[in-house]
């Protein structure tokens, strides 16, 4: 086949998954009714600071009962992943893929929709530029295959708003630009490498770790004054932005959501906060590398890993694009790996875990592809073997694993059946005592986020120093109290998740000290304690 | 949005034979998500331009003019 057939073949399957990966995920008419069925934290607060950008030009949203309610409370009208300042909510998330979205949805609201799978399917071409200029068309055409129908592209890659994907496809695109860079040295590759890396920061920004490496090649190599000043007015352009918006959202230049999220719940909590900053914790990331590396992805490792023993003998581009593949993998692995707690224990396909380690998962199947081929080179049989061995694991995976697709989509469609209810009966003033559901329930109702709320003594915390908000317990004769204080100014309360009877004893012992009771509503989806909601009512 | 101002700005930095279609749709998209919104924001923030329709719109338009003028004056030297 000749090149221009490769481009025609990857066209056409690069339009087929787009449109597959628009009907994978149970998108509705209207992108209101979407707002309240996400499965994830990221897509809804999104969405919700997005629109904000599209109609008042700023990311920030005012707080509710600002001059009402104490400091303590307000705090906890957040939203979880989402931070407050200065008596707005804000975003927590990395600005540079809101500021697109953002400005996207100011010209065309209902092209959001689109926006991830297409990213998906760009990823996916970046991918296929790079494997084709280090390997070849044929290896490049396949790595594309398995990129379309890997889980985690597949999975996240089908949803709406998922910052991953802007960054990871404006890596690749970054990569790209930089090899042809390190092949022929003229300044638009500088330019276009330097926005795309930049960008790609701007969206994640951990990526810098990324791209260290690329940045230390540029360092020491030498450059033209006319080549240096590419480099750095690309960069202030594309990074000067995030920069000024953490003043005028967080109230410093280098103050990132992340940090104001931790420095609002150490103030509302008086534990202290949550550190976004890299902890070496080596028995974490062992556990984290064996979940999502080698029990995940073991075809794939072993590829990567073998293709070494291929390439180790040349001496361009293909050995430095291993040796940097496995540095993304290494560095990704102990970033994140230092970053979890023991919630990461459940193995899943939609796990978060699985999507930190995307462009290492991507980059690593160029490397199996070349092992396979040369096993088919050596025995056919086994090289064909071995290629529909990960191919059928693959889709199983996709579709029928632990939260795979067909999962994923049934626990969309229950918390649109469980947040519609909630909204229709309940008062569009009302504040809804939470402890996950507020990520699907904000913007519609106000959401106050128990364990901040409530937060339990901190002698009573065994490990102080690592706690993770989530997995907190509030403390519920704290959370009747305070539920109490917001009731007598008027405003109706509701709350749910409480987790069992006794906690639910508690509250209710509570208050009853202020004359208060709680009442079940009557809903369809609560054969659980965690899915009944009660409001409090004058006794 | 996504595509049209970027597309423009690939034939200033690529002739049209010089890439393939693959690159040109991957540079197109990249090019216009990573310009536009920047643009944008620096528009607003030192000339008050602000974010709405109209404006991104204009911006839009006003940035694949650009290009197709530098590309007019590349082409006739």
């Amino acid at each position: 086949m000749n090149k221009k057939a490769y481009t025609i073949i990857l066209l056409v399957i690069g339009i087929i998954f787009l449109l597959v990966y628009i009907f994978s995920y149970p998108r509705t008419s209207s992108i209101d009714s979407l707002l309240y069925g996400f499965d994830n934290t990221n897509n809804n607060l999104n969405l919700v600071h997005v629109r904000q950008y599209a109609e008042t030009g700023s990311f920030k949203i005012p707080l509710p009962y600002k001059d009402q309610l104490p400091r303590d409370i307000q705090l906890a009208l957040t939203p979880r992943d989402d931070a407050q300042f200065d008596g707005f909510i804000v975003p927590k998330f990395s600005l540079g893929a809101l500021l697109l979205w953002g400005t996207m949805a100011t010209v065309n609201e209902e092209s959001l929709f689109v926006i991830t799978p297409l990213m998906t399917v760009l990823i996916v071409f970046a991918l296929y530029l790079i494997t084709r200029r280090v390997f070849d068309e044929k290896i490049a055409l396949i790595t594309s295959v398995i990129a379309f129908i890997f889980p985690t592209i597949w999975i996240w890659g089908s949803e709406l708003l998922h910052n991953q994907f802007p960054a990871t496809f404006f890596l690749l695109l970054g990569i790209f630009y930089f090899v042809r860079l390190s092949e022929n040295k003229k300044g638009k590759y500088y330019f276009l490498s330097a926005l795309f890396l930049a960008s790609s920061i701007t969206c994640r920004y951990e990526m810098v770790l990324l791209i260290l490496p690329l940045l230390f090649y540029v360092i020491f190599k030498k450059m033209s004054i006319k080549e240096s000043l590419i480099i750095i007015v690309t960069l202030a352009f594309s990074l000067l932005p995030i920069l000024l918006l953490n003043k005028e959202l967080y109230g410093d230049f280098l103050v990132t959501g992340y940090q104001a999220e931790s420095y609002m719940v150490a103030e509302s909590t008086h534990l202290p906060g949550i550190s976004y900053f890299f902890t070496l914790k080596p028995e974490f990331i062992s556990k984290y590398v064996f979940m999502y590396i080698f029990r995940f992805v073991p075809l794939l490792v072993l590829g990567a890993i073998l293709s070494l023993f291929t390439i180790y003998k040349d001496k361009g581009k293909k050995k430095y694009i291993t040796l940097y593949i496995l540095y993304v993998v290494v560095v990704s692995s102990i970033y994140y790996g230092g970053d979890v707690t023991d919630g990461f224990y459940l193995y899943k396909v939609n796990s978060a875990f699985s999507y930190h380690l995307m462009n290492g998962y991507l980059l690593m199947i160029p490397l199996l592809v070349v092992t396979i081929f040369k096993v088919k080179e050596l025995n056919k049989p086994l090289g064909i073997s071995l290629f529909s061995i990960f191919f059928v694991i693959t889709f199983i995976t996709t579709f029928a694993g632990i939260y795979g697709i067909i999962d994923r989509n049934n626990t969309v469609e229950q918390h649109y059946a469980f947040s519609d209810e909630i909204i229709k009966k309940t008062e569009p003033n009302s504040v809804i005592i939470v402890r996950f559901s507020g990520k699907f329930l904000f913007p519609h109702r106000n959401t106050l986020y128990a364990p901040v709320l409530a937060p339990p003594d901190p002698s009573s915390i065994i490990n102080v120093e690592e706690f993770r908000l989530p997995e907190i317990e509030p403390d519920f004769y704290l959370l009747g109290e305070k539920a109490a204080y917001i009731a007598n100014q008027g405003i109706p309360v509701y709350v749910t998740e409480l987790k069992n009877q006794d906690d639910l004893k508690n509250f209710e012992q509570a208050l009853s000290k202020d004359g208060y009771g709680v009442q079940a509503l009557r809903m369809k989806v609560d054969n659980i304690q965690q899915t009944k909601v009660y409001k409090l009512v004058k006794i | 949005m996504l595509f049209l101002p970027g597309f423009a700005w690939s034939f200033v930095f690529f002739k049209k034979d010089e890439i393939d279609w693959i690159e040109r749709i991957a540079l197109s998209f990249g090019l216009s998500i990573a310009i536009v919104p920047l643009v944008v924001f620096w528009l607003n923030y030192f000339l008050g331009v602000k974010v709405n329709f109209l404006n991104v719109s204009i911006i839009i338009l006003a940035l694949t003019v650009t290009a197709a003028v530098i590309l007019k004056g590349k082409i006739l030297k």
